[in-house]
């Protein structure tokens, strides 16, 4: 349309105003309320939170998963300028995979048990991108290496049980990257790796991103992943995304009193040790009976009134920061010069 | 926190007169055989273990994905036999279940050596109430009367920062972090000698990580039980640990007092694995250089002659390449399996 419209980088996928909800014996769980974001190609998106969040049940939405009982209450998702949610099934079959794939959080029951390696990852190439069995082994064996796995050969071989829990995060990671999709969702995709297998990843990772132009969403609960590779970074709460931002702005001037407490509670590998981690004393309220305002408003240290009785929206903060806080709102200008510098 | 542990009568045996450690591991084996037929090959998991854990310490395992951690523990929890080596208890030779079946020493050891895993969920049964997951513990071990177990098990679950009232619900109505906790009430009911731990705050989310840990050592503090944690989170275990253990391919390649091995790592696996360690700092993340190890990754299937890490030790000669090093003591309480320090 306009000039500013061109300029703007390639959006890979877009999620508008998305709610997805649970039916439970107490009613409704809102796992996701309203949640809206976009992820440019080439572009690395953490998404961290609170332990039931909503991060998983976002991500698998991105595919068009919804798990169990869940039904989407509304909002989008666009891959590339398609409505997903309007996808015939077998249109969303084939989509997934080639354009948007994903690392599942558990991959102790997201691989078959029963069925070898081999079976697992061979079939995929084949169907989507046409390679004959052996090709696809060939290319079976480069990727798990490429992976920093230490026998391809015996990884191939082997079942499930007979892999130790890194060595399943890997054979999962393989067969996204596989097809080099234009959008990888990676749920937790290194909780399992050792830090310099985890560094290896990353780089496959970065690759991906930077050569092929996917787009990396990935939830995880490491900072120091966050700071190493991402571009920006959104953190969720009971549902919501409570702040989004780029992540050097994010890390030197959180704005959301959770994303302060989940910051001040990262224990670090130098420098003296405190007498007791720092933790966010409580736990989030039941997504059945989520308040009428800020969901945060029990454990938060800066709380006011109105934040009990009206839900804060999303407001800028800097350019590109954003955050749902009422108390923090109106103070704190003071960091923007701390991070120009 | 209110702490009930007065209420408590964890230990359950008079404590030994001797002053042995509790756990002594001397060149313990572990080795699977896979496949069949001319694709039959052995994975020495672990291979020539040695480790000392003495009451109420707390001893961390870090390691590459596959160096053998998980079985260690599994192995000692008694969930696995060894293929050799010795294993003392308490001063005691532990008896091989498989050849002398001893059922009531093996009820014993399982109860004074408790294992809980990443997946809380995986230990406990999602049709049975938490409450009656930790009572039935305790029948299995035959320890009180059924309203001691009731009472001990609602005790229990305060101790770990739940109410009691929660005693009633079932594991799909918690949080992760909620469900790491019951899972440390259920190992803890049995008042074991030692907590395995494997991996138990990976997925956990940086706050409520914080309130595990916390935990952990308030536990330690004040039953004087003993952990094994094995873990990926370098920071977690240089905050909880007296001793780390590093392992590379099945074996011991360092072992320090926690700030020694921070402080002055002495082999070049353990200076190359915290060289790794990502900060939560994007600024600092961005200025770093990344040591990237390079060379070939050696498997379990055929360990590399000489030190296992020579194949990918940047500072490797001929010796290092055709003698294995020993585990060798060091000023200061350490020891290490490296010609060169
Ligand atoms: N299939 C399902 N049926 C019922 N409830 C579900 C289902 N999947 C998720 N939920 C609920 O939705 C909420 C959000 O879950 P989700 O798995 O997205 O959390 P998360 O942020 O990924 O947490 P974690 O960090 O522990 O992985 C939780 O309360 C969960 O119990
Ligand atoms: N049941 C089994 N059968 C065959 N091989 C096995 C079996 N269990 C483990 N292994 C092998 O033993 C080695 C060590 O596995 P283990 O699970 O102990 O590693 P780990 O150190 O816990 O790794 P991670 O950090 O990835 O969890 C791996 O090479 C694995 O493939
Ligand atoms: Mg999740
Ligand atoms: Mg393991």
């Amino acid at each position: 349309m306009d000039a500013s419209q061109q300029m703007s980088p390639e959006i890979a996928v877009e999620v508008r105003g998305l709610s997805v909800e649970f039916p439970t014996a107490n009613g409704p769980a809102r796992a996701v309320t309203d949640v809206s974001l976009s992820v440019a190609r080439g572009e690395r998106l953490a998404i961290v939170g609170e332990s039931g969040s909503g991060k998983s049940v976002l991500s698998l939405a991105l595919m068009g998963i919804v798990g169990g009982s869940g039904t989407i209450t509304g909002g989008e998702v666009w891959l590339q300028g398609q409505d997903l949610l309007a996808l015939r099934p077998e249109q969303l079959r084939r989509a997934r995979g080639r354009d948007i794939a994903m690392v599942f959080q558990d991959p102790g029951t997201s691989l078959n048990p029963v069925i070898s390696i081999e079976a697992q990852i061979v079939a995929p190439l084949r169907r989507h991108l046409g390679l004959s069995r052996a090709a696809a082994r060939e290319r079976a064996l480069q990727l798990l290496a490429e992976t920093g796995l230490p026998d391809p050969a015996r990884t191939l071989a082997a079942f499930p049980h007979q892999l130790s829990g890194g060595m399943r995060q890997r054979v999962m990671i393989a067969m996204a990257v596989a097809c080099e999709p234009t959008v990888l969702l990676a749920d937790e995709p290194t909780t399992a790796l050792d830090v310099t297998i985890q560094a290896q990843i990353v780089d496959l990772l970065s690759r991906l991103s930077s050569e092929r132009g996917s787009a990396v969403v990935f939830v995880t609960h490491d900072m120091g992943l966050v700071a190493r590779f991402a571009d920006r970074i959104a953190v969720m709460y009971a549902g919501r995304i409570v702040e989004s931002g780029p992540v050097l702005d994010v890390f030197a001037a959180p704005q959301h009193p959770y994303t302060r407490g989940l910051l001040a509670s990262i224990p670090a590998v130098d420098g003296p040790l405190p007498d007791r981690l720092t933790q966010i004393d409580g736990s989030p309220p039941p997504l059945t009976e989520l308040p009428a305002g800020c969901a945060f408003v029990d454990r938060c240290p800066s709380a006011l009134p109105q934040c009990s009785s009206s839900q804060p929206a999303l407001t800028e903060r800097r350019p590109g920061q954003v955050a749902a806080c009422w108390a923090t709102a109106t103070i704190d200008v003071s960091h923007r010069e701390a991070v120009s510098a | 926190m209110t702490t009930t542990e007065h209420d408590l009568e964890i230990e359950l045996d008079p404590k030994p007169v001797h002053d042995r450690p509790l756990l002594e591991v001397m060149g313990l084996t572990k080795h699977f055989t896979v496949g069949r037929g001319r694709t039959r090959a052995v994975v020495r998991a672990v291979d020539g273990l040695d480790l000392t854990i003495r009451r109420g310490d707390t001893v961390g395992i870090v390691g590459e994905s596959g160096c053998g951690k998980t079985t260690t523990g599994r192995v000692l929890a008694g969930l696995e036999s060894p293929t050799g080596g010795e294993i003392v208890v308490d001063g005691r030779q532990r008896v091989d279940e498989s050849t002398r079946a001893s059922r009531r020493d093996l009820r014993s050891l399982r109860r004074r050596i408790q294992m809980i895993f990443q997946d809380p969920l995986a230990s406990l049964d999602p049709r049975i109430p938490v409450g009656e997951s930790i009572v039935e513990a305790l029948a299995t071990q035959r320890i009180g009367t059924p309203q001691e177990r009731r009472a001990r098990a609602v005790a229990l679950l305060q101790r770990v920062g739940l109410s009691a009232a929660m005693a009633d619900r079932y594991p799909a109505e918690f949080s992760g972090g909620q469900r790491q906790r019951i899972g440390i009430a259920r190992a803890l009911a049995v008042g074991p000698d030692l907590v395995i731990a494997d991996e138990p705050t990976s997925a956990l989310d940086v706050s409520v990580r914080a309130q595990v840990v916390n935990l952990m050592r308030d536990l330690r503090d004040d039953l004087g039980v003993a952990f094994l944690f094995i873990s990926h989170d370098m920071a977690t275990v240089r905050y909880l640990c007296d001793e780390v253990v590093v392992m590379y391919l099945g074996r011991v390649m360092e072992r320090a007092p926690r700030e020694a091995l921070f402080a002055e790592p002495k082999h070049p696996y353990t200076q190359a694995l915290l060289a790794a360690v990502p900060v939560p700092d994007p600024v600092r993340e961005a200025q770093r250089e990344r040591v990237v190890l390079s060379g070939d990754l050696p498997s379990p299937v055929a360990p590399p002659p000489g030190c296992r890490f020579s194949t990918r030790c940047p500072l490797a000669t001929d010796l290092c390449r055709t003698t294995e090093p020993e585990l060798t003591p060091l000023p200061g309480g350490r020891a290490a399996a490296c010609h060169y320090v």
